[in-house]
């Protein structure tokens, strides 16, 4: 349990947030924190473990779902371990941040749980060796993301924004599990550590499944042309933001793609896409980003760039790229998280994240500008930050042979350049002092909102500054663990006056000037514009889906219950009597095993022939209800006699309830008038007729022939050897069949709930015509 | 709909129905019952408490709101699956303890099968408690 214990602790203690956020707050912010600190220590420790030289830890094969589909199995790779870390350490500073961005205020109740139940699911994605078990834990992060996307839910745009990132990520969550499932059945294992063996033996991966894992990875990680949702997902408020759509969960297509790389890597063809679409996603991140002015979408655009540069630098599928991608990776999820919860601290103290009217924050917010400060200097790459190495190995990477040799260092400086403008137009733009810029006055945060930002800002100098010691060790580890070589790598903060240098110091100098004299953010162009097509074309599917769906429903669902039985016993009729003729049963010896009619049986159906002539003949509702009780009870006798005790005594209070539920609202219906004519009303009887006689000779010859069989006897017998119960109706409900049962009842619910939403949008539409 | 018959009669109905089905519900395993009929008819059970109190607000144990009811109910249910889950026999597999004997009840068996049935039981009352809450409301508009 070493490894998943920490994913049920925290499922547990998202299971009893609201409670505890009602109640004890402060507790449970404080208990919270504290199992953080340790499940993160934890998980460092394991990874110090691998970075030494240690074994991987692992969890083997515990069937929780009685097929072999899915294994609750677990593998502590470094690259694994790495995103472990991250998430927990900085969930730890999230849920610190939450904690004091909700404060005491009724929303932070319910905000922890898709909170919590997302960070376990996200260690579950980059521990799990099972890959049926990594795409359920997938899933649950693009449902708890949903939910968080969504949290503010009374907004037209938020819910909008939250249906979109589920839709995008969930379609692309079908792709990976059809990987998945192709690659399993392909090769017998699902286990991702066999995979990446068995691939190591150059043994052919289905093309097929690489690309659909690929799509898989590309949704998530919002590349192009899948970029739109992530900015939209910006509508979440700041801690979501902060965490998972820049710090983890984005970052979960590159964790797959890095996690099967000898898979990938064993396909050019599948590289060279991952690499065109991660360099498309990157221009698309800076030219939509150069033109934002609301602080978190511009930390979004430049999210989606370093997204876009993670899959460029994997798809090269060099040793050295993947450790520029790793560094690159650890530095962007520091500095960024960080500068997300700046942004948050801003919004919270000034009431805007407009960057045309944030200025002179130096003043009134003096720490916050030097945490924002050191985390900016990690973004833009300025030594001795966490930052400064993935930029500076970035420079370094050379490509001989390739046709990508002189452009690489072209673009990755032109992308650095643009970086830097938009990160500076975050980190120091609003703090600095603008004679055209009115100074807002501010409100006093939280001082727990403060604690993120500076962890981060400290830590990313800190790890920077011992990264030949501190880092190179585990860097190295991961490295290894992806792309099979590079495990003595030493990193170092200089490299002595190569290109990469002039490289580093051309960036620095010409971002400060473009910052300084281009600031043409908050205008669109023809590209910006240009690049909407791929949201426009995801809003022209749903839209052109829904009215589908509005055409459907208006023809088969128009209200009029005629209608609606029409379709019902016509589609029996039809499929019946397909059957009928296509299985060759005649018409002959129906009534063959039928002796006797007992007197007391024949009584009742007359009695019932008599209920139904009294339903349909008469103009009274209660006396259609009587005639309706005189068939429901004769069923029941029926059944009585016949052997079904329990099927008798449920329909008997079925029928009784109904009675009396009708009884309750009865005076508030109309009277009953023939709205059919005398045309509609034989139509009607020759279908009832039909379907009437139809169920009549289906039942008599279900006496007569037995398709499978029959398995009454076998239940009887297990139901007291195997279930201690002499009920076998009962025995088959609650334990047999349980989950059936377990389904019904769950219909039961949202049946009920349904009723009470119906019920409630009629009562609210009541009260607004009232007033008006 | 205010009958003095029904209210009087409604007053001394709602605790012996409220018992039946409990024993329905218990006998549901060797005989006709179950959590689906116990459920129906303590429903019924509540339904005539609510009428004895016509308007009342109701106090203490039946203020009971019909959604605690249905999450309680499928709760229970869920709760009821997770020892087999655990012990590794699939999810809602059942346990039972060892049988042993009461007076008037006789031979006892305990087990998650009727754990299951008890969470049956309570959805079900939820569920005719909402619709019948439901409809009561639409009468007073």
């Amino acid at each position: 349990m070493t490894l998943s214990a920490p994913i049920l602790l925290l499922l547990a203690l998202a299971v009893v947030s609201p409670w505890c956020m009602a109640r004890f707050r402060v507790v449970f912010v404080f208990v919270g924190g504290i199992l953080h600190l340790a499940i993160c220590g934890h998980y460092a420790s394991l990874l110090a473990g691998i970075s030494g030289g240690g074994v991987m830890p692992s969890e083997k094969g515990y069937n929780f779902f009685p097929t072999d589909l899915v294994e609750w199995s677990f593998l502590g790779t470094a690259w694994g371990l790495m995103f472990a870390v991250l998430v927990s350490g900085i969930g730890l500073l999230v849920f610190l941040y939450s904690a004091g961005y909700f404060g005491a205020a009724a929303k932070g109740v319910r905000f922890f749980l898709p909170l919590l139940a997302f960070e376990a699911a996200m260690l579950g994605v980059v521990l799990a060796d099972h890959s049926i078990l990594l795409f359920l834990f997938w899933e649950l992060t693009s449902i708890s993301s949903f939910f968080l996307i969504g949290f503010l839910h009374s907004e037209t745009t938020s819910r909008w924004n939250a249906q979109q990132a589920l839709l995008v990520t969930g379609t692309g969550g079908v792709c990976l599990l059809a990987g998945f499932l192709i690659l399993g059945t392909e090769w017998g294992t699902h286990s991702l550590e066999a995979w990446r063996a068995m691939a190591a033996e150059a043994r052919g991966v289905p093309l097929s499944a690489l690309v659909l894992m690929l799509a898989g990875a590309a949704t998530k990680s919002a590349l192009f042309p899948f970029f739109f949702w992530l900015p939209n997902a910006m509508s979440a408020p700041t801690p979501v933001s902060s965490y998972l759509h820049s710090a983890t969960m984005v970052k979960a297509g590159i964790f797959l793609i890095g996690s099967l790389f000898p898979l990938f890597a064993s396909s050019a063809g599948v590289m060279g896409v991952m690499v065109a679409l991660g360099a498309a996603t990157a221009i698309t991140g800076l030219v939509l980003g150069w033109v934002q002015t609301d602080l978190k979408k511009i930390l979004a655009y430049t999210t989606l760039s370093v997204l876009g540069l993670l899959a460029f630098l994997l798809g090269l599928g060099t040793v050295d790229s993947v450790r520029v991608a790793v560094l690159l990776l650890l530095g962007h999820a520091c500095y960024k998280a960080g500068l997300f919860m700046a942004a948050g601290a801003i919004d919270k103290a000034t009431g805007t994240r407009d960057l045309r009217a944030l200025a002179g924050l130096a003043k009134t917010m003096p720490v916050l500008w030097v945490l924002c400060l050191l985390l900016g200097l990690s973004a833009v790459g300025f030594p001795p930050m966490l930052g400064f190495l993935g930029k500076e190995y970035g420079y370094g990477l050379s490509l001989p042979g390739s046709a990508l040799s002189l452009a690489l260092p072209a673009f990755l400086f032109l992308g650095n350049l643009t970086m830097m403008v938009l990160i500076l137009r975050v980190s120091v733009k609003p703090f600095r002092a603008d004679a055209a810029v009115q100074t807002l006055g501010i409100k006093a945060i939280p001082k727990l909102m403060m604690i993120g930002p500076g962890v981060l800002a400290f830590g990313g100098l800190a790890l920077g500054v011992t990264s030949p010691f501190f880092l190179s060790p585990m860097v190295g580890a991961v490295v290894e663990g992806i792309a099979g070589g590079g495990a003595d790598y030493q990193l170092a903060l200089w490299h002595g006056f190569k290109p990469a240098f002039f490289l580093s110091v051309a960036t620095l100098v010409g971002g400060w000037f473009l910052y300084k004299y281009a600031v043409t953010y908050g205008k669109q162009n023809v590209v910006t514009r240009g690049l909407g097509f791929a949201e426009n074309t995801y809003t022209a599917m749903v839209k052109g889906l829904m009215a589908g769906a509005k055409i459907i429903t208006g023809f088969l669902q128009n209200g009029d219950l005629r209608r609606y039985l029409h379709f019902f016993f016509g589609g029996i009729l039809l499929l019946v009597a397909a059957k009928w003729w296509s299985s060759g049963f005649g018409v002959t010896g129906l009534f063959e095993g039928i002796k006797e009619v007992p007197l007391l049986e024949g009584l009742l159906v007359v009695a019932m022939a008599f209920g139904i002539l009294l339903v349909v003949l008469t103009m009274s509702r209660i006396t259609a209800v009587l005639g309706l009780a005189i068939i429901g009870l004769g069923m029941a006798f029926l059944f009585a006699r016949l052997g079904a005790p329990d099927l008798a005594l449920t329909l008997m209070l079925v029928e009784s309830l109904t009675v009396v539920l009708f009884i309750y609202i009865v005076h508030g219906l109309p009277r009953i008038r023939n709205i059919t004519k005398t045309g509609g009303r034989i139509f009607d009887l020759c279908l009832s007729l039909a379907v009437g006689v139809t169920m009549a000779l289906l039942a008599l010859k279900s006496q007569t022939v037995q398709l499978h069989p029959t398995i009454s006897s076998t239940l009887t017998d297990w139901s007291y050897s195997l279930a201690k119960g002499k009920n076998v109706v009962n025995v088959i409900l609650v334990d047999f069949r349980a989950l059936d049962t377990l389904g019904e009842i769950t219909v039961i619910a949202l049946a009920a709930v349904g009723v009470r939403m119906i019920w409630l949008r009629k009562a609210d539409l009541k009260e607004k015509g009232g007033e008006s | 709909m205010k009958s003095h018959l029904l209210l009087i009669a409604s007053r001394f109905l709602s605790w012996p129905f409220f018992l039946l089905s409990l024993w329905i519900l218990y006998r549901g395993h060797n005989l006709p019952g179950g959590g689906f009929i116990g459920g129906l008819v303590g429903a019924s059970g509540f339904l005539f408490y609510d009428l004895s109190g016509y308007g009342r607000p109701q106090k203490g144990f039946f203020a009971l709101k019909p959604f605690t009811f249905l999450t309680t109910g499928l709760g229970t249910a869920v709760l009821s699956g997770l020892p087999g889950l655990l012990a590794g026999k699939g999810f809602l597999a059942g346990f039972w303890l060892p049988g042993f004997t009461l007076p008037m009840l006789g031979a006892v068996h305990l087990g998650t099968p009727l754990v299951f049935d008890v969470g049956v039981y309570l959805t079900v009352i939820g569920f005719i408690l909402l619709l019948a809450g439901t409809l009561a409301e639409e009468e007073r508009i």
